[in-house]
């Protein structure tokens, strides 16, 4: 009976070791629950975790105005946004580059009309919080809450084939998991202040 | 008189072309290697040879050199592109004792051209290596967090140290002179 208790501890170890890919260091596991941050919109409103207490499944996604990558990556969060817009997605953009700002991100948002919240922390709290290290960093949580995906927003810069933060959200909106919930984000470091 | 004005426009021109081989490199130009796999390419782009943490693994153990530098960079990573030709310029300060820096470029084969003309400003020599997976897919292959990463490998392609981030020089040359420290002198 012992070896038995065993053999399925050691069972159930191995798939959930498997379900996230080997080898990752994250500061958030699937199914922790999003920690809440405090940022600054760019309409000068302050947004925290509560602020989108109304939406089915969260998209916070760590960015900045600078990187090449992120910039690359912001027609995909736009198009995200509206297409699950109806669907009660939200999606809220934070930045915590230590060198950037609210007004330049103002600009930013009013150029390409994002359709969702971006907003600015600049302590760098959230991001050590959430374990960001790169912008675009994608997390996406369920009703409640919990982490259901991390990682890069899909596979590729130039030709994307797989959809991976959308394919969490899909899976969010029906109860259901993703095969592979850690994936190595890409992207600029974060340039963020050291924590007090 | 004429002669000494030839000889004397020669010299100039022989000056030039030095300065021009040395490339973007902050440092003194590098000695020329007289191996063939270290030719300088002097015209059109550089070669990037499309491979993974498997591929570069398997040519690590094929090189004579005892600690190996590899610099994961991108044309997108602005500390990346600064930092390339002196971290390159450390191939010719430590070349006599038994290192190789080699870098590994992380844009996408879609995007091969703008990494290859980034190289061709810099007086790199052949291999240079480009990744053949979809970025998400190559930072898990080879193990990368963030860019710019500089990891040092032995001569068998096991890991000895990973440096990752916006750093100093100093920090990865640190670490070389450690390293190089415990290979016993030949």
């Amino acid at each position: 009976m012992r070896l038995c208790h065993i053999f399925t501890t050691g069972l159930v170890g191995l798939l959930i070791s498997v379900s996230s890919s080997p080898g990752q260091d994250t500061v958030l596991q699937t199914g922790n629950q999003a920690p809440d941050f405090k940022a600054t919109a760019t309409n000068g409103d302050e947004v925290t975790l509560n602020s989108f207490k109304g939406a089915d499944v969260l998209v916070v996604v760590f960015t900045c105005n600078g990187c090449p990558v992120a910039k690359a990556y912001e027609d995909r969060l736009i198009q995200l946004s509206k297409e699950y817009g109806d669907k009660n997605v939200q999606l809220v953009a934070i930045n915590n580059h230590q060198s950037e700002d609210v007004a330049a991100m103002k600009s930013r948002s009013e150029e390409k009309d994002f359709p969702f919240v971006y907003a600015y922390e600049g302590s760098g709290d959230s991001a050590r919080a959430y374990g960001a290290k790169v912008t675009p960093h994608c997390f996406v949580f369920d009703k409640d809450r919990k982490l259901v995906y991390q990682g890069a927003f899909d596979d590729s810069q130039t030709a994307p084939k797989a959809n991976y933060v959308a394919d969490a959200v899909d899976a969010a909106l029906t109860g259901k998991t993703v095969d592979v919930s850690i994936r190595k984000a890409f992207g600029c470091g974060i340039k963020m202040r050291a924590s007090k | 008189m004429n002669s000494l004005i030839k000889f004397g426009g020669i010299a100039i021109f022989i000056a030039c072309l030095s300065v021009w081989l040395s490339g973007c490199s902050t440092e003194s130009p590098p000695a020329r290697q007289t191996t063939t796999d270290t030719k300088l390419k002097l015209l059109g782009e550089v070669e990037l040879v499309p491979t993974d943490s498997k591929g570069l693994r398997s040519w690590m153990q094929t090189q004579s050199s005892d600690l190996i530098l590899v610099d994961y960079w991108a044309t997108w990573c602005a500390p990346c592109t600064e930092k390339f030709p002196q971290v390159w310029g450390l191939q010719s300060q430590y070349s006599d004792r038994g290192l190789k820096v080699i870098g590994v470029s992380l844009n996408e084969l879609n995007d091969k051209k703008a990494a290859a003309e980034f190289l061709s400003t810099c007086g790199v020599s052949s291999p240079q290596w480009i990744a053949r997976l979809p970025s998400s897919e190559a930072f898990t292959d080879f193990e990368l967090d963030q860019l710019p990463t500089y990891r040092l490998f032995d001569k068998q392609g096991n890991v000895l140290e990973t440096l990752s981030g916006d750093m100093k020089l100093d920090e990865v040359i640190s670490k070389i002179e450690s390293h190089l420290k415990l290979i016993p002198l030949k």
